[in-house]
């Protein structure tokens, strides 16, 4: 058997365990203990342009000297009984490492804007990209009263795939521009060099930890490690390796000239295994009176840390209005919770096309047999 | 029984199965790879003229030998020439395929003049001699292929046979990629594109199959038949099948010079090449539709015989293997591509020691100016100075008048008489003298009475023969006729007028007719630019030819006492122009030798015009060619050019084909060392393709998006695609490798 179809039997595994407590949990049923949810979730952010810039070719004004951008985006419909739940997610993720130079390079090539004559730049993009459905079944652990610890274990089928890396340099001399560039990715579309598209589809599993701790009746502090521990497998994934080069001259023994070409490569299959960067999300609040809290937490995605304070207003047990700032991101969160529906906006600019941070938060549940 | 017996017959069934397993499909000959007793088709046909009825072989090769011995398969040809033979030995070495005469066996005579006992071009006749044999060499017999036989097949085999042995080669592999490249210099040689014994087989006596085949396919079968026409023309005792047998073995002792020097007595590619136009001559006239149009082809071969007549080597060569020969055919596209990279750059590249596109473009330039506006003004007024010539001959030669022309002066020689022109015309200075060598008939003027008048014929005819010395020079262009240079035409001329008058009105009826024919210029000029910064000069051999021309002129004049008028008709026709130009051009700073061919047929376009003239008033009307009726012209200039860091001489070959009033196609040839590169162009297509010496093929095309797109394959295999991504072309082999042009 191949790898892969050890981790999928791995996995398997582990799911009809986890059916096994599901219907253990099922022999002593009652209403009250059932809540069906929904969430969206939608997190972007970069520190070089736009959000909607980014998703439009870099087209537009020009960019600032940032080095990443990333996205995180889900949708969950999912059930939960007592401490076990089990939900159906879509998500979609992105995350792009870049050398400032690469950027603006970009964003010169792709406005048909001239580069800079006698400049050096260095070339380095990274990037990591998902589109996957699956399901994810989660078990709450209440260790103590304070402390309880939730174990999530996704299993999904991927779709979309682009992971891999482009770097080299760009020289502008007066006369032609002298460089080498390399590139290695796998992908299920290629955007770089037009490969027809075929039939790849990815395998994988993530594991999510969420902890939540309450030392005093006054305070709590949450920790959610997302994708703390996640693999997906793609079998025979499309995969372009590639080389471009000014350096094509060169002479044989015998004189004769021998002439690389500019771009080479090849465009391959490879078994290839994606893992996807850490998400975590550290928030920890103290209630003043039974009205006002105040907050502080810090995000975090791969090596990029966003660090935010907040406070929150609760008018009565229904309706709560909370807002945060994410300091160095000079960008305003502000929520809104109605019994069990929330909703919360993070933007760092009124206009959205020009927003270098996006955040959308929606999350409903229903609890069976009682108030909701 | 004995105990000696018991082990007697149980030794027997051993022994048995012993002998069957060693003759069967565990044994197999030599040094094979054999790979079970799966049956193998070679197919093909056979050819030096079809050969019909003729018996197939196949042997193996073995320790550098044809093992006649062990015969793998044999077949008979049909009646077009090929057969099918299938090989069930398993044997997967080198195999040669040879057909010899058997009882019944016919050839198709392919010979221009015949092929001996009053056989004529296109007959067959019986192949009784038991020692002709034509043979082909394949590297191997391992899978079903086509092998065609031919006297160059033939010559590539002695060649392939002779390399193996000096080389010593043993192994498998050694000798099948000597068998390779010995298919591959030969045709390097010859300068045929492909596989020698794939191409297909074409019987040039039948115009329908000439018509239906492609131009390189006649140009292959015609040298093959060329090859023995032009040997025996060196040697006449030799017959068809001795000729066959000498040339290979001559060829495989060193190959065959581009032209003979001195002293020389073997065949060259230059008499080869000549025999080739006189076959393709003979293919054009047993056509009886008239149809067939071999023009373009005939232009070709007569630029390339004038090429190496003026511009080849004395020193005997086998030709060049292509390096890629023994690759894959993956390989041998991936390694065209290469080809092409190093060719274009090498082009491109602008340091000082290299030549530059701009310097290429000069040459190229420089070598059809002979064919620009500028020339045709300075032969245009040659020509109207040999036509006053002409006229002042005629004169002279009727009654020793010395006024035929107002711009000639006759001066009288020493058997017979010379006729100068020294003067302007139309801004050209003309200073050319003919000193007549020809031959004169001129009738006597017959004066007949008619009703009002009377009627006057008379008729010339003349073997025209002069030789010619001088100069012609414009603003632009400067010709002058060196020593050896002569005309030669055969013309009449008939006139017929009535002259009347009737109360006060008299009137001229005129019909003149001229008939030329077999017109041939044979000119040693020297041309050069003037009024450039960079002129370009031309010293060699001009020569031109004409088959025909007629001039029909009917006038009538009518005049009073107070007026005059005038209207005619002329209606001209032509039949075919050739033109050769070979020698060298220079500029200021380069060299190079060139030879350029022109073919026009005008058959069936008739130039007409029609006026009129009345109180000083003229009009006139003329047709031209149109969508339908055009003259059909082709030419081919070839050239050498250095590319440094690619080949010392590259030779080119230009080839322009007119092919509707206002469509043609262009096709580059590039040869270089083991090398050729054949481009052309499709004008209405907007295509490019491109074939080369290991027969791979580059086709491309842009699209209605103005994207380049194209396909590489090779032997009928797709291994490449052609694209354009973000203004770069890209080459996508099928192994996955890519690579930009």
């Amino acid at each position: 058997m191949s790898d892969y179809g050890k981790q999928l039997r791995r996995i398997t595994l582990i799911g009809a365990l986890g059916c096994t407590l599901v219907y253990g949990e099922m022999v002593a049923a009652s209403d009250d203990d059932w809540r069906l949810y929904t969430e969206v979730e939608s997190f972007s952010y970069s520190n070089a342009a736009p959000i909607y810039q980014i998703a439009h070719d870099l087209k537009g004004d020009p960019v600032a000297r940032g080095d990443v951008a990333y996205t995180h985006d889900h949708i969950e419909i999912g059930a939960e009984y007592r401490n076990l739940s089990l939900s159906f997610v879509e998500r979609y993720d992105y995350y792009l490492e870049f050398s400032p130079d690469a950027a603006e390079l970009i964003y010169l090539y792709n406005n048909d804007l001239p580069h800079e004559s006698d400049a050096h730049y260095d070339l380095y993009l990274a990037a990591n990209q998902l589109r996957a459905k699956g399901v994810k079944l989660g078990y709450r652990f209440a260790l103590t009263e304070a402390f309880n610890v939730k174990l999530a274990l996704s299993y999904f089928r991927a779709d979309e795939l682009t992971e891999g890396y482009l770097r080299g340099y760009l020289d502008t001399p007066d006369a032609s521009p002298t460089g080498e560039l390399e590139l290695d990715y796998a992908y299920t579309e290629d955007h770089l060099l037009d490969r027809p598209p075929e039939n790849v589809s990815g395998d994988g599993f993530a594991v999510d930890l969420y902890l939540q701790w309450r030392p005093h009746p006054q305070w709590e502090t949450r920790l959610a490690l997302e994708d703390a521990f996640n693999r997906i497998y793609w079998d025979r994934a499309t995969a372009t390796v590639a080389r471009a080069t000014s350096d094509t001259i060169d002479y044989d023994e015998d004189g004769a000239l021998d002439v690389s070409p500019a771009l080479s490569g090849n465009e391959g299959y490879r078994d290839h295994v994606q893992e996807l960067p850490l998400r975590g999300f550290l928030w920890s609040e103290y209630r003043l009176n039974d009205a006002v809290s105040l907050g502080a937490g810090w995000r975090r995605h791969d090596k990029s840390d966003l660090g935010l304070i907040g406070a929150a207003y609760r008018f009565n047990e229904g309706l709560t209005l909370g807002g945060r700032y994410y300091f160095n991101a000079d960008a305003l969160n502000l929520n809104l919770q109605v019994y069990d529906l929330y909703l919360g906006v993070t933007m760092d600019r009124l206009q959205w096309k020009q927003a270098k941070t996006l955040g959308l938060s929606l999350w409903w549940s229903y609890r069976f047999g009682g108030a909701g | 029984m004995s105990k000696f017996d018991r082990f007697k017959n149980n030794l027997t069934p051993l022994m048995l199965a012993i002998a069957l397993t060693a003759c069967g499909g565990g044994g197999g000959g030599g040094d094979d790879d054999s790979g079970g007793s799966t049956s193998v088709t070679l197919s093909g046909a056979a050819s030096k003229g079809i050969i019909i009825g003729g018996l197939v072989r196949a042997y193996p090769v073995i320790n550098g030998a044809v093992d006649t011995s062990n015969v793998l398969g044999q077949t008979t040809t049909g009646s077009d020439g090929t057969y099918n033979l299938t090989l069930s030995s398993g044997y997967s070495g080198p195999v040669v395929v040879r057909i010899t005469p058997t009882t019944g066996t016919l050839m198709r005579c392919d010979l221009s003049g015949g092929c001996g006992s009053g056989v004529a071009f296109g007959q067959d006749y019986a192949l009784t001699d038991s020692g002709f044999a034509l043979n082909a060499v394949v590297p191997t017999g391992s899978s079903n292929i086509s092998v065609n036989i031919t006297v160059l097949t033939d010559v590539a085999t002695q060649v392939a046979l002779k390399d193996i042995t000096m080389g010593g080669a043993t192994s498998a592999s050694d000798i099948q990629a000597a068998v390779t490249a010995a298919n591959s210099k030969v045709a390097n040689r010859f300068g045929v594109a492909g596989d020698l014994t794939k191409i297909a087989i074409v019987d040039i006596t039948n115009p329908t199959a000439v018509a239906a085949a492609g131009q390189g396919g006649v140009k292959y079968n015609t040298l093959s038949a060329a090859i023995v026409q032009a040997v025996q023309g060196d040697s006449p005792g030799l017959s068809i099948e001795q000729a066959v047998a000498a040339f290979a073995e001559d060829f495989a002792d060193g190959g065959i010079a581009d032209k003979a020097d001195t002293d020389g007595t073997k065949t060259t590619l230059q008499e080869i090449l000549a025999s080739t136009l006189d076959i393709l001559n003979a293919a054009v006239a047993a056509d009886e539709s008239g149809n067939l149009d071999l023009g373009g082809l005939i232009t070709i071969i007569t630029a390339e015989e004038s090429d190496v007549q003026n511009n080849g080597s004395t020193d005997e060569s086998e030709g060049e293997a292509s390096d890629t020969a023994n690759a894959t055919e993956l390989a041998q596209a991936k390694a065209m591509v290469q080809e092409i990279r190093n060719l274009g750059t090498g082009m491109l590249l602008s340091t000082a020691d290299r030549v530059s596109i701009e310097a290429f473009a000069d040459q190229i330039a420089a070598a059809t100016f002979a064919t620009d506006d500028n020339l045709s003004e300075v032969l245009d007024v040659m020509a109207i100075a040999l036509e006053q010539i002409a006229a002042s001959y005629m004169a002279f030669a009727e009654d020793g008048s010395t006024d035929g022309s107002p711009i000639v002066t006759v001066n009288i020689v020493s058997g017979g008489a010379s006729f100068t022109v020294n003067t302007t015309i139309e801004g050209v200075a003309v200073s050319l003298t003919a000193t007549d060598l020809s031959t004169i008939n001129v009738g006597d003027e017959v004066e007949t009475p008619i009703s009002g008048g009377t009627n006057t014929t008379q008729a010339i005819s003349a073997q025209v023969n002069f030789s010619i010395l001088g100069a012609v020079e414009s603003s632009s262009v400067s010709l002058n006729v060196n020593s050896g240079s002569s005309v030669m035409v055969t013309l009449s001329y008939t006139s017929d007028e009535d002259d009347t008058a009737s109360g006060g009105t008299s009137t001229t009826v005129q019909d003149e007719d001229l008939d030329l024919s077999n017109l041939s210029l044979g000119l040693n000029v020297t041309l050069a630019e003037k009024g450039v910064g960079n002129p370009v000069s031309f010293t060699g051999a001009m020569s031109a030819t004409l088959s025909a021309f007629s001039a029909d002129i009917d006038e009538t004049d009518t005049q009073t006492s107070s007026t005059y008028e005038e209207s005619w008709m002329e209606s001209y026709t032509a039949g075919t122009f050739a033109m050769t130009l070979s020698g060298q051009f220079s500029n200021a700073t380069d060299s190079f030798f060139a030879s350029l061919a022109l073919n026009a047929n005008a058959t069936g376009v008739t130039l007409s015009c029609e006026g009129s003239m009345s109180g000083g008033t003229s009009s006139e009307t003329c047709t031209d060619e149109n969508g339908s009726t055009y003259v059909d012209a082709d030419a081919t200039l070839i050239f050498k050019v250095t590319v440094n860091g690619v080949a010392d001489a590259i030779s080119v070959k230009l080839i322009v084909d007119r092919t509707g009033l206002e469509s043609g196609q262009a096709t580059l040839e590039l040869k270089y060392g083991g090398v050729t590169l054949n481009a052309a162009v499709d004008s209405v297509a907007q295509t490019l393709t491109v074939t080369n010496q290991d027969g791979v093929t580059l086709s491309v095309a842009e699209g209605s998006d103005d994207k380049v797109t194209g396909t590489i394959t090779n032997n009928g295999t797709q291994y490449a695609t052609i694209s354009e991504v973000s203004g770069v072309v890209l080459v996508r082999f099928s192994d996955g490798d890519f690579e930009s042009f």
